[in-house]
């Protein structure tokens, strides 16, 4: 009945996890809010027991530089378009997808997490790592049926893109309403004519 | 006679098309598990095959970290071997063939017959102190996460020459000491993660610190430590240095470093000089093997790739079309002859492609050569 709000990503086929005696990348959790449009990531990385983030200021740069965001014909990096908050965390929480959890490694595991909140300035956009860049990122979200799907992104890699459609800015009345309200309006205007040229009849 | 003439030359051109471009054709259902199981175990690590074309894998399986093969993929025995074997090679040295391995959760390296035992290991104390001593300091900043833990920040990394409870001594890059009062919050971490080795013509033995900082390391025939290279400075950069392996295709043969962190492969010749670059924007070569002019890469997040010796690839297998680098991936989730996280490689001694994959519940692929 109402407009689909948003037609969320075409990502992808499968389930992938994080870690390795490495987790050695980033894992980012897309969800987009049907309400305002807005799309949300929550970013995390291990700086214990990840070789190419040795502590957490590392892990702090590769947070604020994991991520592109290509929209309106241009990439420009997420964090300069909406401020990252950032937290420490010492578990997985749900940073992956439960069903993804790595399983007892032997390893400890520190991560910082970085949450970033931003309204697309067009209908369409999807997210890249960078050229060069180090630090690939598995991208994923939840669907409808609560399903995890992602996408593991390597420097250089674009991910399907995302759709946001218009907002749904007024109520459009369905069919059922529409033609009963028209027709009892018409019915009224011309009772309303009819009565307005007898009234005229009379004083005349 | 013109049509012969022909003939002759399509078949010299396909003859010719066939040698320079190998192809491959999965082998389904290869690897026959240990009975009464429906997979190998839990996979971090790697496969190889003898000469004689037994096939060895390795699990993570408590003295049961070597399973061996036969040519035809069924089960003959399991090696009492160390359950971290996450790089490890099958060679010929001296009067025979041995397995060397690096012990990932041990750090240290060990020389085992074909049958299991260790003749010769290289523990941790015989690595140079500036490497295996090598730690970051932290301490607590005062402020608490979300959570109400402390929020640390590194202080100083360095050389740890001493700790004795009261306070910890770094010697720094530029050969000062540095002295840390070991108060509550103050935490040193670091040390070795050896994740690969492999012997050189001569028989040194080249390890590399591929979860830790990327230093190559060689020692002698018997386990005495000559010399490190690479390491994340310059001008090597390495991150995340996986695993090594002599490239014996060339003479002198040189190091083949898989760079994955940095998702390159390059040459070093012996003693460690850079002689190049040879693929850049792999998907995180994690592991290589050789045979004739070609070497075939595992690529963790979802390829099989075999080069020729120019540095050209030459074909694909098992492509992940989805991007992959997961332990995670349960059986019922496998694609017939598409990969999810290559992790260990090996060509047999018919130039056909082994692949075990980092999968906790262990998977082997094949690939025969057409």
């Amino acid at each position: 009945m109402f407009p689909l709000l948003l037609c969320c990503l075409g990502l992808l086929a499968h389930p992938s996890s994080s870690q390795g005696h490495g987790s050695e990348f980033i894992v980012a959790r897309l969800a987009v809010q049907a309400p305002d449009r807005a799309v949300s990531l929550r970013l995390a990385v291990d700086y214990l027991s990840n070789p190419l983030v040795p502590d957490e200021a590392a892990a702090e740069k590769a947070l604020r530089n994991a991520l592109l965001v290509l929209h309106d014909g241009k990439a420009t990096p997420f964090a300069q378009l909406a401020p990252l908050k950032l937290e420490a965390v010492d578990g997985w929480d749900d940073t992956i997808p439960a069903s993804l959890i790595p399983p007892p490694d032997g390893e400890q595991h520190r991560m910082l997490v970085a949450s970033w909140q931003w309204r697309p300035d067009s209908p369409e956009i999807a997210f890249g790592v960078a050229r060069g860049n180090r630090n690939d990122v598995l991208l994923w979200r939840l669907t409808d049926r609560g399903e995890a799907k992602s996408v593991f992104l390597l420097g250089g890699d674009t991910s399907p893109p995302l759709s946001i459609p218009r907002p749904a800015s007024l109520w459009t009345p369905p069919a059922w309403v529409v033609l009963p309200t028209t027709a009892a309006l018409s019915v009224l205007g011309m009772l309303a004519i009819r009565k307005r040229r007898c009234c005229q009849g009379g004083l005349g | 006679m013109q049509l012969k003439h022909l003939l002759l030359l399509s078949g010299l051109m396909l003859a010719g098309y066939s040698a320079a471009e190998p192809a491959y054709e999965l082998a389904p259902g290869f690897i026959k598990p240990p009975p009464g199981r429906e997979t190998i175990g839990n996979g971090h690590g790697e496969i190889a095959v003898d000469s004689a074309g037994n096939i060895y894998v390795s699990v993570q399986e408590a003295d049961a970290g070597i399973q061996v093969y036969g040519p035809d993929g069924r089960y003959i025995k399991t090696l009492k071997l160390p359950d971290s074997l996450h790089g490890f090679v099958v060679r010929k040295d001296g009067d025979g063939e041995y397995l060397f391995g690096a012990v990932l959760k041990e750090a240290r390296v060990i020389k085992a017959k074909l049958d299991g035992q260790v003749v010769m290991e290289i523990p941790t104390s015989a690595f140079p102190a500036a490497q295996r001593d090598y730690v970051t300091v932290s301490k607590a900043t005062g402020d608490k996460d979300g959570k109400g833990r402390p929020k640390t920040t590194p202080i100083a990394a360095g050389v740890k020459k001493s700790d004795n409870g009261k306070e910890i001594v770094l010697t720094l890059a530029d050969g000062t000491e540095k002295v840390i009062p070991k108060e509550k919050g103050v935490n040193a971490a670091g040390g070795l993660k050896l994740t690969n080795c492999d012997v050189a013509p001569n028989g040194d033995i080249y390890v590399v610190d591929g979860y830790g900082r990327s230093h190559v390391f060689i020692f002698s025939r018997e386990g005495r430590f000559k010399k490190v290279f690479g390491g994340p400075d310059e001008p090597y950069k390495f991150a995340n240095t996986h695993k090594v392996f002599i490239d014996r295709r060339f003479e002198p043969a040189r190091v083949f470093c898989c760079d994955r962190g940095n998702k390159r492969i390059l040459h070093t010749d012996l003693e460690g000089n850079l002689l190049g670059v040879i693929a850049t924007d792999l998907r995180n070569p994690s592991s290589a093997s050789f045979h004739g002019d070609l070497v075939c890469i595992a690529e963790i997040a979802g390829r099989v790739s075999v080069w020729d010796k120019e540095g050209k690839m030459v074909a694909e297998c098992g492509t992940n079309p989805s991007t992959t680098n997961t332990p995670g991936i349960p059986p019922k989730d496998w694609q017939q002859g598409i990969v999810t996280s290559p992790h260990g490689i090996s060509f047999d001694n018919d130039g056909n492609i082994l692949e075990t994959e980092w999968n906790q519940w262990g998977r082997v692929l094949k690939w025969n050569r057409k």
